[in-house]
């Protein structure tokens, strides 16, 4: 007893009510309360430094990371049990609607005290062919029960649409599980001419299932394009090393390049100065690419330039750093021909030994391509810093996941499922007459005035030229 | 906006406005006449608000998409080919009074935003953001018709006023019919809005989904829709019932459009911040 009462329960459209209210409330929350993933981690913990309630309700109750929290997925698994129930009680009923199966002329006949009624004279020239031709002309499929009637329905499968609308929710549920469970992402910045190994500049996700993807490549050349100080392209070439074999792949913003399950998102580009440190004897004591932040978020405007946006580069053992400014304000971004005359501000500092960490400049300039700065300024060792040349580098974001597939799966089957529920929906036609009239009555599940006016439609031929009357 | 197109952009919206003042001036008095050159005018408004699109799309180069003012050029041309489609077919000149002051409310805060015209930058040149603008502004002109109609139900049958004549009851049928039919329109274009939208986060930011707040607002909206649905297929909500819900939904869709980044940051969604 107490099971059926739950069962009943559960498959109540109450229930499925009650939990999709409880869902748009926790979308609400989300929106409406601080996110740790909206907000970043660091600007998160500031907010709640020194506020213990904000502490409880967003860490301790998990409403400040709702979409992982436990209130969150009590209402999700709900919810599945629900729509899982709902799904069980209505399979039967809803496969045996899309069958055609032998109906009483007597069960039919009841239909006439339907609302959607109409009735006429019976036309001169009648014979049962013409309902037929009629009922196949608007769609349906004819069946006759009886001597006098002939039974019709259209779009008798769009119950499955319920189905399979349902069943969607459970393939993103799978997919969105499956990308949990196996997603992996981190950030790496590659020069021009550069391999990458797996030398992540960051990782942003561990999987909880597998290890980082197994990718190694050089990145041949990136095209950024500007127009009107606007980013408006930006790709990369890679030549991505397979099993004993270069594959090479254009990895574009908007376009990512794909190999296997991971995904290679290109979303930044700079300039990237190479650096030779000679010293005064003409050896090279360092090189190295230099991934330098080439716009400024300062204004430009005679301020100090934010400490961020200047490029820090240890030389020789961190002996001597290379200091690289951003490109002035207001300049261009170089176009690829534009690399090897694009001038680099830089200073070359060293810190004095003995002096509190105190920093003598060396040098304080700018450089083109093929330039050098003397390095001989007092105390500072003599050598020199050439600016070999000019590449640009590329930052990326590298992702590794499965069940992509299931989500589109989901997608694509809520899509097809409700289109078929819900346009495609299911609609029946009875025709009867006697010696004197002819009654055409139907019911459709949705959009009555719509069926009037087709059932309207199939009454007219019908009937031909006589005159139909309400009934 | 300087100059001709300025000039166009304010008549047009005045013309609208116009429009709406007088369907609800030819109602409440009985004007019929007024009624008839009020739809004229929404008509007039929107061969303006063609020009508009038209314009900004041939100054620009590319469809109008990039920010707030050129979203809501297109969004608010939308709302209203679809009210004037659905008065035409339907046979409801009113509805235009119910569902036009979104347009003009959504237009309204485009052109307080910056209304220059931009180069499409790399992140938007997307086959797949077409494919999820289009049916967002489907999906919206789709809620904001089941709203006009689900607002002129209500004021017909305000008070427990009952129709006075078998038309009457007709029409009225056919305004519940219509509000649900444009819901039932709006929910199927709102779940390819957002499964194209996913689609294409997936390639410029690498994940489906982010838990953006115009992402959870637009998910939170597409579940009320969901549920009134519900209501009326399962419930049987209809007629004044289900034209409140209607009414009261659209908010989650102003707000998911247009509200979210007013009020809070942090959303991903550029298009929004002007």
């Amino acid at each position: 007893m107490t099971v059926r009462r739950l069962w009943k329960a559960f498959t109540a459209p109450r229930t499925t009510v009650v939990l999709l209210v409880l869902l748009a409330v926790m979308l609400l929350l989300n929106v409406v309360v601080p996110q740790e993933a909206v907000l970043g981690p660091d600007e998160f913990a500031l907010m709640l430094t020194g506020r213990p309630a904000a502490r409880f309700f967003l860490v301790t109750l998990g409403l400040g990371r709702l979409a992982t929290s436990p209130v969150f997925i009590a209402v999700l698994v709900l919810f599945f049990v629900n729509l899982s129930a709902v799904l069980v009680a209505r399979l039967g009923p809803t496969l045996r609607r899309t069958r055609m199966h032998e109906r009483s002329e007597q069960g039919l006949a009841a239909w006439a005290r339907m609302e959607e009624s109409l009735s006429a004279d019976l036309p001169a020239a009648w014979e049962p062919g013409r309902i037929v031709r009629a009922l196949q002309g608007f769609g349906y499929r004819a069946r006759r029960p009886g001597e006098r009637t002939f039974w019709g329905v259209k779009h008798r499968s769009a119950p499955l649409g319920f189905l399979l609308f349902h069943l969607s929710f459970f393939l993103l549920c799978a997919g969105g599980v499956t990308i949990y469970l196996t997603r992996f992402v981190g950030t790496a910045v590659v020069t021009e001419g550069q391999e990458f190994a797996g030398q992540y500049q960051d990782v942003l996700r561990y999987a909880p299932w597998g290890g980082p993807p197994d990718l190694s490549f050089t990145l041949d050349e990136v095209e950024p394009r500007f127009e009107a100080g606007e980013p408006v392209h930006l790709g990369a070439t890679l030549s991505i090393l397979g099993a004993g074999s270069v594959v090479r792949r254009l990895a574009r913003v908007n376009d990512p390049a794909r190999w296997g399950s991971t995904i290679v998102l290109v979303q930044a580009a700079g300039i990237a100065p190479i650096l030779w440190l000679q010293d005064a004897g003409g050896f090279t004591v360092d090189r190295v690419a230099v991934a330098a932040r080439t716009r400024s978020s300062g204004t430009g405007l005679g301020d100090e330039l934010p400490r961020e946006d200047v490029t820090e580069v240890p030389l020789a053992g961190g002996r001597v750093v290379a200091r690289i400014e951003p490109l002035a304000p207001g300049t261009p971004f170089p176009t690829r021909e534009d690399l090897g005359t694009t001038p680099i501000r830089l200073s070359v500092v060293q810190t004095v030994e003995g002096k509190g960490g105190e920093r003598q400049v060396l040098y304080e300039g700018s450089l083109r391509p093929g330039e050098a700065a003397p390095l001989s300024a007092g105390a500072g060792p003599a050598g020199r810093l050439v600016l070999e040349e000019l590449r640009y580098w590329a930052g990326f974001q590298i992702i590794d996941e499965r069940g992509g597939g299931l989500f589109m799966a989901g997608f694509l089957a809520g899509v097809l499922g409700l289109v078929w529920r819900l346009l495609l929906h299911r609609r029946e036609v009875v025709v009867h007459w006697d010696e004197e009239e002819v009654r055409v009555v139907g019911r459709s599940e949705y959009f009555s005035g719509h069926f009037k006016r087709e059932l309207g439609a199939l009454f007219a031929e019908l009937t031909d030229d006589r005159e139909g009357r309400t009934g | 906006m300087t100059g001709g197109f300025g000039l166009l952009f304010w008549v047009t919206l005045v013309i609208y406005a116009l429009a709406v003042g007088g369907q609800i001036f030819g109602r409440v008095f009985g004007r019929r006449k007024m009624g008839t050159w009020s739809l004229g005018l929404v008509v007039l408004g929107f061969v303006l608000h063609t020009a508009l699109v038209t314009w900004r799309w041939v100054e620009t180069g590319h469809v109008p998409t990039i920010g707030n003012f050129e979203n809501a050029l297109v969004g608010g041309w939308f709302i209203v080919a679809m009210t004037l489609w659905a008065g035409w077919r339907e046979r409801y000149p009113l509805l235009a009074a119910g569902a036009l002051p979104f347009a003009l409310l959504i237009m309204g805060g485009g052109a307080m935003s910056d209304t220059g015209a931009r180069p499409l930058v790399a992140a938007l040149q997307s086959f797949w953001l077409y494919i999820h603008i289009f049916f967002a502004w489907l999906a919206y002109g789709g809620y904001t018709v089941a709203c006009g109609a689900g607002l002129v139900y209500l004021v017909r049958t305000r008070k427990g006023a009952k129709p006075s004549s078998a038309e009457e009851v007709e029409r009225l049928e056919g305004l519940d019919e219509l509000a649900f039919r444009s819901t039932v329109f709006g929910f199927i274009t709102d779940t390819i809005m957002i499964a194209a939208g996913s689609i294409w986060a997936k390639s410029l930011w690498g994940a489906y989904w982010s838990w953006d707040p115009v992402e959870t607002w637009s998910l939170l909206s597409w579940l009320v829709y969901g549920l009134s649905l519900h209501l009326r297929i399962t419930l049987g909500w209809r007629e004044r019932r289900f034209a409140w819900v209607v009414v009261v939904a659209i908010v989650g869709v102003l707000v998911s459009f247009w509200g979210v980044n007013l009020v809070m940051e942090g959303s991903l969604h550029v298009f929004n911040v002007g």
